[in-house]
């Protein structure tokens, strides 16, 4: 059997040792630690930082006093049509309070998609990212089909570097999602000529709406 | 003192100043003695007494690199015993020096008393330029290069032993000697031992690149302290017909630049 | 899995003498090179980063085997499959029974280096099996039916003009009538045609840039987003990875991306880092509904075992290639296999054999320029000497460059000898070379001659007219 037959080979190049149970303990106890490497350093405000490395990352960014200003700030986005928007939206954002001649479509995400809205469990400052977890009325398709992209994100949960988000989250097997998509920027790529082109076959535009309440 | 004894003190002893021995490196010995004796003044203005051991030939980097390692640790032996003795062993190239402070003890750690000899003798190795300005803070005076110089970075030198300051730091005291850096000056001249003769078309790609930078720097001399890489760059220029002098820079810090340029004929008498 | 057949000496020249690659190459010192510099002066931590990186990877490689099994059982625990594969062969076997179980028609890709190192789309192509690349580069490099020549960015090696013309030819059927304006209106092709393959797709297979162990996760990394569209909207989504890509926590994972996406890129960071962990949960909207992963060793097992183990910290940034001068003259292709420049010039040997990658390790001057620039510290110069060795102690260096090398070295072990003749020696060239100062040919150095002058000696040795001055001293 391959496994086997890898994991005879793996041992015989580390000198035909297996772990002893006191290498096991010392392997599981980093495991369980999760030791972090060299801090990079983040100097000034975390949400200042993550606006201005987002920013850059070439997301669009607003902020809003509370979820209230949602709508609103969805609406401006839209095109002028006379048809109701039709858009795709994460069931964890229904309670919002959308108006009702809106088509919103709550379920996976559709081959053609102008916009869809979806929520971050967490900003990470030091890379001007957003980290959004599959799961329950938040389907991952979101992320990637729509040509506009609308995160909303809370100021509050604006943190300092990836480790800090790994620390909030459950990793064990019920709780940790599916997909955790670590997001920083529309599609691109530069495949012909070096050219950079936005978008490939992701969103050509990622709004983030930061909520300060 | 004998060559083959083994000296304990390193530092300079006696008012003769410190005993350093000139490895010489085989092209410089075939092709540019001017280098040599470059070297030799340069050391003895920096205080030192000079001897050049006369067993010696190579450092052996062409048996190491082509994958003759046997061949690389003999020769290596023989370089530790003829090189014994002395409070340093200077040479003007970064790479055989590489090859001494580097891969001597790397090519011999298998065998304990070998690799102490090869330790110890890397510790007392240094290449020209570093030697000059970081151990003996040589200082030139009256030394005059009237001219517009780049400085070309020799690979095993600059990454194996972190030569880069320290002849721009020297060549800063040559009086009208104008610095300009070029770009990509630490790219690989193309020049690589043995490469250059089984790639040829992949290295003469590489000089012509390192040449359109000399060019583009606007100097009228390039300088280096390898041999083999300013062998590369002049043998290029010279066939390109292109008027560019190139000289050792310790050619150039002894005041031994003003005969014919590496590639350029004698001047008739 | 075999490299080309043609030496790196053929393939060398004609890209040398290839004015559309060469201009392209060209291209790259100003873009990843610079960019890179930028990206690693703009992060006062990066040399210690690269050192914790290479700790990291050290340390994992060196408990390789709980790794893999702590990895596994996490991938189990969370409704995934693992399956273990020895070699390219076995591998494709294994993908191919996955696919034939699931019925699939349609295999989208994300990119995944490993897979076309076992020559995976080859093999599924023989099952009648569609398969598409999605990566925007690795699709255009499908559609041309070429191989990828940067591992990062395939097709370095075309310009637009020339991709515009492949998707005139190929996407009339998709209805693109005319020839694109720009490189805006390609990708827009791509979009579109890729969209709906995306949603027909029965399996989906990418790579890993990292498996974690703590998680069962595996982690990619695109700015495209292709990766993400091929694990989320089939039904059955697989993962090819080399045994080597395990590291133990996200925490570790954090600090080799710290390392990538600057090395490879100048981005501190790319448009989309994701970690995918097993099938759809209950209550998941979307998602594969079988999740595999495919464990390669295929020579990976041998470089654990001795001098090569640091190879196999490689996180695939192609640093190295883009800062290496022989890669930036030739480009890609001249490497003959799936991994080129300094890295390739390892790999291929160590998976696909010395026999079928003699020249590569030789095809370097020794610079260190890629060691330098590696994110995780690998010795690459030291692996290519040491490859040489291998060559050597195996015989497989032969000829001149053999008793050459030799000579030399018998000679220079035997100084008085040597002296004696190089005295001669120079004494003649000095007489024929000195007046011009250089020679223009010279016997049995044509290598040399074919595009340099070779500098005339002085005359006399260094040792000669150092024993002169001594006596007139």
């Amino acid at each position: 059997m391959g496994r086997e037959e890898i994991l005879k080979r793996v041992t015989a190049a580390l000198g035909d040792r297996r772990p002893s149970q006191t290498d096991r303990a010392a392997l599981d106890a980093r495991m369980a630690a999760r030791p972090a490497g060299p801090p990079v350093r983040l100097e000034g405000d975390l949400a200042d930082i993550f606006i201005a490395k987002a920013t850059a990352n070439l997301f669009t960014v607003e902020r809003i006093a509370s979820l209230q200003m949602l709508v609103p700030a969805v609406r401006a986005l839209l095109t002028e049509s006379d048809e109701a928007p039709d858009i795709s939206m994460a069931a964890t954002l229904n309670h919002v309070g959308w108006p009702a001649g809106w088509n919103i479509n709550y379920g996976t995400g559709r081959p053609t998609e102008a916009l869809s809205v979806t929520s971050a469990l967490a900003g990470i400052a030091e890379t001007g990212s957003v980290v959004l977890a599959s799961g329950v009325g938040s389907p991952a398709g979101l992320n990637f089909l729509p040509d506009l992209h609308v995160v909303v994100l809370r100021a509050s949960d604006i943190l300092a570097h990836p480790e800090d988000v790994w620390r909030r989250m459950e990793t064990n097997p019920t709780a940790w999602p599916r997909a955790v998509n670590v997001i920083s920027g529309p599609s691109r790529t530069a495949d012909v000529g070096g050219v950079i082109v936005r978008p490939a076959h992701g969103p050509k535009r990622v709004h983030l709406v930061i909520v300060d309440s | 003192m004998n060559p083959g004894c083994e000296s304990d003190t390193a530092s300079g002893a006696g008012p003769s100043g410190p005993r350093v021995a000139l490895f010489v490196t085989c092209l410089v010995d075939l092709f540019r003695p001017n280098i040599g004796f470059a070297a030799v003044k340069l050391l003895e203005d920096s205080g030192c007494v000079v001897d050049v051991p006369s067993r010696q030939v190579c450092c052996g980097q062409p048996a190491y690199n082509s994958g003759d390692t046997a061949a690389a640790q003999r020769i290596a032996k023989q370089v530790i015993e003829t090189f014994s003795g002395y409070d340093y062993v200077v040479g003007p190239s970064g790479s055989c020096m590489a090859m001494l402070r580097k891969d001597y003890p790397e090519l011999l750690k298998d065998d304990p008393a070998w690799l102490a000899r090869a330790s110890k003798l890397a510790n007392r190795c240094y290449e020209l330029m570093s030697f000059l300005a970081d151990v003996r803070g040589l200082r030139l005076k009256g030394v005059a290069y009237p001219g517009k110089v780049t400085y070309h970075d020799s690979c095993s030198g600059l990454r194996t032993l972190g030569i880069k300051a320290q002849p721009r730091r020297l060549l800063a005291d040559v009086d009208g000697l104008e610095l300009t850096e070029q770009q990509d000056a630490e790219t690989c001249c193309g020049f690589g031992g043995t490469f250059c003769v089984k790639y040829p078309d992949i290295s003469i790609k590489m000089v012509s690149d390192k040449i359109g930078n000399v060019e583009m720097s606007g100097a009228d001399t390039v300088l280096g302290g390898d041999l083999g890489c300013l062998l590369n760059i002049a043998g290029r220029l010279r066939r390109l017909g292109k008027s560019t002098r190139v000289f050792h820079t310790a050619e150039v810090l002894a005041g031994m630049a003003g005969g014919p340029g590496i590639g350029e004929p004698e001047k008739p008498r | 899995m075999t490299a080309h057949a043609p030496s790196f000496h053929e393939r060398a020249s004609h890209a040398l003498a290839d004015a559309n690659l060469q201009r392209s190459i060209a291209g790259l010192k100003g873009g990843f090179v610079a960019a890179r510099a930028r990206a690693v002066a703009a992060l006062p931590e990066f040399q210690a980063m690269r050192e914790a990186g290479a700790a990291i990877k050290d340390h994992t490689l060196e408990n390789l085997d709980y790794y893999l099994e702590r990895y596994e059982a996490e991938v189990l625990k969370r409704g995934g499959h693992v399956h273990w594969a020895t070699d390219a062969a076995d591998a494709c076997r294994i993908v191919r029974e996955i696919c034939a179980r699931a019925g699939a028609k349609i295999v989208t890709k994300g990119k995944s280096m490993v897979s076309e190192e076992i020559g995976l789309n080859e093999a599924l192509e023989a099952d009648g099996i569609e398969v598409i690349e999605t990566d925007a580069g690795e699709y255009i490099v499908q559609l041309a039916k070429e191989t990828p020549s940067h591992i990062v960015m395939p097709t370095i090696h075309k310009t637009t003009g020339q991709i515009t013309d492949l998707f005139h030819e190929h996407h009339r059927r998709y209805g693109f009538a005319e020839p694109a304006q720009d490189a805006a209106e390609l990708i827009g092709q791509v979009r579109s045609v890729l969209r709906a393959k995306f949603f027909a797709a029965d399996v989906g297979i990418t790579g890993a840039n990292f498996l974690i162990a703590e998680t069962g996760s595996n982690v990619i990394v695109t700015n495209e987003g292709n990766g993400d569209l091929t694990s989320t909207l089939a039904r059955v989504h697989i993962v090819t990875a080399g045994i080597e890509k395990v590291v133990p926590t996200l925490n570790d994972a954090a600090v080799l991306l710290r390392l990538l996406a600057r090395s490879a890129l100048g981005m501190d960071v790319t448009s989309y880092v994701t970690y995918a962990t097993g099938p759809r949960r209950p209550g998941d909207l979307d998602g594969p509904e079988e999740y595999h992963v495919v464990l390669i060793d295929n020579g990976r097992t041998k470089m654990l075992e001795g001098a090569y183990r640091p190879m196999l910290r490689c996180i695939r940034c192609a640093a190295c290639m883009n800062h290496c001068p022989v890669y930036m003259s030739v480009g890609g292709h001249a490497y003959g296999w799936v991994y080129p420049g300094p890295m390739g010039a390892v790999l291929t040997p160590m998976i696909a054999g010395h026999e079928k990658a003699q020249e590569l390790p030789h095809a370097c001057t020794l610079n260190g320029r890629c060691q330098q620039v590696c994110p995780v510290k690998i010795p690459l110069p030291d692996m290519l000497r040491r490859l040489r060795h291998d060559q050597w102690e195996a015989g497989f260096i032969r000829g001149a460059a053999r008793w050459g090398i030799s000579a030399w070295a018998w000679l220079a072990s035997r100084p008085r000898l040597y002296h004696a003749l190089t005295r001669m020696m120079v004494a003649v060239a000095g007489l024929t070379g000195r007046s011009r100062g250089r020679f223009r040919h010279l016997p049995l150095a044509s290598g040399w001659t074919q595009g340099r002058d070779m500098p005339a000696p002085q005359g006399e040795t260094f040792h000669v007219a150092w024993a002169k001055s001594k006596r007139r001293r």
